[in-house]
């Protein structure tokens, strides 16, 4: 794991977590003062000595230096300002790093063994003095390693452990706690102590080493401390290790604010609610459209159209009629019909299967998120979202409506022309026959058909005709506009369906998305 | 003859001491916002219902001494010292005392343990008792658990144990001296005017640093206002022990072991002893009440903001509400031209038809016979329809209420709690509904009511009483708005002819009378359903009314007292 590409990572999850509305103030700060670090000094780190007044922090330093570096006192808080005991040969190298921590008391030493390392002597954390509290809630964020100092009588303190080892112990990988003073308990107490100090450590899994020391004056034995110090060596994997882990657990603090509890994501809403509530809200938005009035609108508008084509020169005067008094705008105009779906009903319906699926979603999630997730349901963006999916799907399907026509329309529009004709000539006929009283040519014969005089026979004809041409008209008109209409219908349908599916869930899979973000910058980071 | 410098007799003083623990308890159940102020609360509780009931009814109950201090610094040592003998566990494992240890003799135990006085507020599981010889009789010595360990349940019992005694007990170390912890405590001890021991235990054998520690313990604690001379300080080395009772060398406990002799064998310094602390007590009621007091105040003044917040909103959306129903059509156009096609057809509209068309409508009704009213789909449509108009805007009230409140810090721990206020309630819509059933039944009842008139009760019964009730909930939500003739889309057209039933059935007036009447009832459901919903966040956030009267009787009583 490199610690740069963690730190990308970081980035990343801020990015994330700012797009649901987290704030990150703290995720930014640990990952500028990350990178502060990493321009400075990689080659020597710093461990400070933390814990309560009392408790033999300055000793200890003054043990290890063998020499007095810090001051010490029965006077209770003794140490106000921190003091770094750095090795020579390091302290050019350590510098920088001492000036960004704000740290000017300095001692240098020549003791072999110990590796690049400054030591710093902290301020304590539980006195009445508040600011030496601060000092150290300002310096812990920047310190590369932590011995906690404890004593038998200090080493189970609320303060100590609810506001310290618990918040921090799990951001500084190299660390250990040290069991100060146990020259102070009875023989065979200290193995005891040091069982009860690591139950306690455990119950918030940390599991720093525990390291025992004496600071008596004069006979101190700090060797198990020494031991851990030196075992370290390579500074530049202490510094990595401190950057990478802090940046690890900010994006696993953002990831978990996001409901994201590891590599892989859960999501909100689980596929089969999120396709019922799509049906819901399709099914919803279709009612609104009203496809069964818009199949009437088609059925009317087609049988408008078969009558100017077909029913001969009548029809031309009543489609006229039709059109003229608005009657064919009102009822069978399907493109107007559609276009105007918005005039019949409201949208409330359309938003409610995605508000009882956000309610659904709710609970379980952590309190951080329910804002982002709960926006989810405002009504006036599902409603606008679903309207738009209408508006797109109605507008093409408006522009694509063509009345069929049909070319039997015509032959019977023709074939009625002829009727129609044949009709004029019967009544002719008929006319002339009462008309012509003395016709010039003597008697006229009429033909007979059988019994039947020809020209009756001619006008039923012609009348059964007309009829039957009608009655064809509009069987088949009807049955083409039935047809037309269910495809249109059914057109409409899918393509409202298919639109709402592709634009409802915009803003949820955004959140999906800020999520997956996270869980790949946790993932990347443990990698 | 009480000897206690009070405006009030010991009986009134207990009286109130009862008044100012009931303050307390209904504090406490008006969840107090952070951890400070609870405790704050449970102390008052505990002072005046621990100590200054019981103290005001009986001056002459035994004497409690409390030993208190943080972990591991000897507190149990010191009871075995004075007990001479190892009755209190004491180890190197931090912390040691778990429970309370009570050293009193049997009757004295009885009395503070059962007969309502100092200790009878502990639960059981808290104390233990150890039985001291009966010359200790008068004088009960408790050993409290720590007050700065992990073990927070210790604190908690180390804080009543505070609030219930007479006589203090600090006991600290010279590691421990300048600990925070403690002098928080320590400032409680002084405010509640509690006369004070300090032992200051673990003194380095180096005589200079042993100097220091106390010249500088000595300028500490008189910075938390114990001045040394009223407060008696033992001064106790490292490693000075008497192994024989597991407890502090008794030379260097001197002064404390003879005051507590002294306080047994004198009845009368007894009694001056619980006089002092009674009045010690009594003065530091009003700091902490007034503290609890402005804590209530100011927990109002938010807890009422968060009330104005959601009020604001469910107003609105209840507004945006009627305004959806008043002005634009509820019911989609499908179901009304349905109903459009059952009172426009001529069966119906013969019933205010005249000439021609009255002749043909009874013909068409002998021929065809009635159109069946399509009652159940108007129905089911309006109920539909409202509900999710409803639904919508209380979900949205509820939505904007919660996302408001948890802007705020007060607000967003409590909307944190219940992850249903981000929605309208799971019974918003039944309890719809139901008052839907009821609206249109009391409409029906209406139009029974008003077909009074002889034309009206024919053609009601004619037309049946739910379709009239139908057409009245239609004219409800359906206007013409002005509209005439050609103008109108479907739903205009529907409601034109609903309304022209209507006013040949009743005549306008009385047609107007219904439908305001239904229309005001619906209002006022509505308003009452929205009401509901806005309760559950009122619920969850304090009363103010309730946490302004709180505050002015604690202010109120204690006033009284001091």
């Amino acid at each position: 794991m490199s610690v740069t590409r963690c730190l990308e990572q970081l980035d990343e999850a801020i990015d994330a977590a700012r797009s649901l509305g987290f704030p990150v103030d703290e995720a930014v700060a640990v990952a500028s003062r990350a990178r502060e670090r990493l321009g400075l000094a990689g080659d020597a780190y710093v461990v400070a000595l933390v814990g309560g007044t009392g408790v033999g922090k300055s000793s200890l330093l003054n043990a290890l230096a063998g020499e007095e570096v810090a001051a010490v006192s029965a006077r209770r808080p003794t140490t106000d300002r921190a003091v770094a005991w750095v090795p020579r040969e390091h302290r050019a190298a350590l510098a920088p790093v001492l000036r960004w921590l704000g740290v000017d008391r300095v001692r240098e030493h020549e003791r072999d063994g110990l590796g690049a390392v400054a030591v710093l002597d902290l301020p304590d954390l539980d006195s009445v003095a508040r600011e030496h509290r601060a000092k150290v809630d300002e310096l812990l964020p920047r310190i590369d390693a932590i011995a906690w100092v404890v004593d038998p009588e200090k080493y189970k303190d609320l303060v100590l452990h609810d506001a310290y080892l618990r918040r921090w112990a799990r951001r500084v990988p190299r660390e250990v706690v040290v069991l100060n003073r146990v020259d102070l308990l009875p023989d065979g107490a200290e193995r005891r102590v040091r069982d009860d100090l690591r139950d306690e450590l455990l119950r918030a899994s940390i599991d720093a080493p525990i390291v025992a020391t004496e600071s008596r004056a004069g006979a101190a034995d700090v060797e198990e401390l020494r031991r851990w110090l030196a075992a370290e060596s390579d500074a530049k994997r202490v510094v990595a290790a401190r950057l990478g882990t802090e940046a690890r657990e900010t994006i696993g603090d953002l990831a978990r604010r996001a409901a994201v509890d590891g590599p892989e994501v859960t999501p909100l809403v689980d596929a089969a609610r999120r396709e019922a509530a799509l049906r819901d809200v399709a099914r919803a938005a279709v009612a609104i459209v009203d496809v069964r009035g818009l199949e009437r609108q088609a059925v009317a508008a087609t049988r408008l159209s078969a009558r100017r084509r077909g029913t001969g020169p009548l029809g031309i005067v009543t489609s006229a009629l039709y059109r003229w008094s608005g009657r064919a705008r009102a009822s069978a105009d399907p493109a107007t019909y559609l276009r105007r779906w918005r005039e019949r009903g409201s949208l409330a319906p359309a938003s409610e299967p995605v508000r009882a699926l956000v309610v659904g979603a709710l609970p379980p999630l952590p309190s951080t998120l329910r804002p982002a997730v709960a926006a989810l349901a405002q009504p006036a963006n599902v409603e606008r979202r679903v309207a738009e999916a209408i508006d797109r799907a109605v507008e093409t399907e408006a522009r694509e409506i063509r009345v069929p026509a049909s070319v039997l329309w015509s032959a019977v529009g023709a074939a009625q022309y002829v009727v129609a004709a044949l009709l004029i000539f019967a009544a002719i006929w008929f006319a002339s026959l009462f008309v012509l009283d003395r016709p010039a040519v003597g008697t006229i014969d009429v033909p007979l058909l059988g019994p039947i005089p020809a020209p009756v026979m001619l006008l039923a004809a012609v009348l059964l005709a007309g009829y039957a041409l009608t009655l064809l008209l509009r069987l088949h008109a009807g049955w083409v506009a039935r047809r037309w209409a269910g495809r249109v219908a059914a057109r409409i349908r899918s393509d409202v369906e298919a639109r709402i599916g592709e634009s409802l869930f915009v803003p949820l899979d955004a959140i999906e998305a800020a999520r997956a973000r996270l869980a790949a910058a946790l993932r990347d980071c443990y990698a | 003859m009480t000897g206690v410098r009070s405006r009030l007799s010991l009986d009134e003083i207990a009286e109130r001491g009862r008044e100012v623990g009931r303050l307390a308890e209904r504090r406490l159940a008006s969840a107090p916002r952070d951890a400070e102020a609870a405790a704050r609360a449970r102390r008052l509780r505990d002072h005046a219902l621990g100590y200054v009931v019981p103290r005001a009814t009986d001056l002459d109950a035994p004497l409690l001494v409390v030993l208190l201090g943080p972990t591991g610094a000897g507190k149990s040592s010191v009871l075995n010292t004075i007990a001479a003998a190892p009755v209190s566990a004491t180890g190197v494992l931090r912390p040691t005392t778990r429970e309370a240890v009570l050293y009193a003799t049997k009757a004295d135990a009885g009395r503070l343990r059962h007969h309502g006085l100092q200790l009878a507020r502990l639960p059981d599981a808290g104390i233990a008792h150890v039985l001291a010889p009966q010359e200790r009789s008068g004088v009960a010595v408790v050993d409290a658990p720590d007050i700065d360990s992990v073990e927070r349940a210790n604190r908690e019992l180390a804080d009543t144990l505070l609030e219930a005694a007479d006589l203090c007990v600090f006991v600290t170390t010279a590691t421990r001296y300048a600990d925070l912890v403690p002098y928080q405590v320590l400032r409680r001890v002084r405010e509640r005017g509690l006369p004070l021991v300090t032992v200051l235990n673990r003194l380095p054998a180096d005589r200079h640093d042993r100097e220091i520690v106390i010249a500088d313990a000595t300028r500490l604690l008189a910075q938390a206002g114990v001045a040394m001379d009223d407060a008696l300080v033992a001064t106790v080395g490292e490693g000075e022990r008497d192994a024989r009772v597991d407890g502090l060398s008794r030379e260097a406990l001197r002064p404390l072991l003879e005051r507590v002799d002294e306080l047994a064998r004198d009845r009368d310094e007894r009694v001056a002893v619980a006089t002092a602390a009674l009045e010690g007590a009594l003065h530091g009621l009003a700091p902490l009440a007034n503290a609890i007091a402005d804590d209530l105040e100011h927990e109002a003044l938010d807890s009422e903001t968060l009330h104005r917040v959601a009020t604001a909103t469910y107003d609105a959306e209840l507004r945006e509400l009627s305004h959806t129903l008043r002005d634009r059509g509820l019911l989609r156009d499908e179901i009304l031209r349905q109903w459009h096609d059952f009172v426009g057809a001529d069966q119906v509209t013969r019933l205010f038809a005249t000439g021609f068309g009255r002749l043909r409508a009874l013909l068409l009704t002998w021929l065809r016979g009635r159109p069946v009213a399509p009652l159940p789909q108007v129905e089911q449509e309006a109920v539909a329809a409202l509900e999710a108009e409803v639904v919508r805007r209380a979900g949205e009230a509820a939505r904007r209420t919660a996302s408001l409140w948890s802007e705020r810090s007060d607000g967003a721990s409590l909307v944190a709690r219940d992850p249903g206020l981000w929605s309208a309630s799971a019974d918003l819509a039944p309890a719809l509904r139901g008052d839907l059933d009821e609206w249109m039944r009391a409409i029906v009842d209406d139009v029974r009511a008003a077909g009074d008139r002889k034309r009206a009760t024919a053609q009601v019964a004619a037309l049946g009483v739910n379709v009239v009730g139908v057409a009245v909930m239609l004219a409800v939500f359906a206007h013409t708005a002005g509209l005439t003739g050609a103008e109108l889309g479907i739903a205009g057209g529907t409601a034109f002819v609903n309304q022209k039933l209507l006013e040949t059935i009743f005549g306008e007036r009385v047609m107007e009378e219904l439908v305001d009447r239904a229309r005001t009832r619906l209002d006022a459901l509505l308003e009452q359903l929205f009401a509901r919903e806005r309760e559950r966040f009122e619920k969850v956030a304090p009363a103010p009314a309730e946490l302004r009267d709180i505050a002015a009787r604690l202010r109120e009583t204690v006033a009284a007292v001091a």
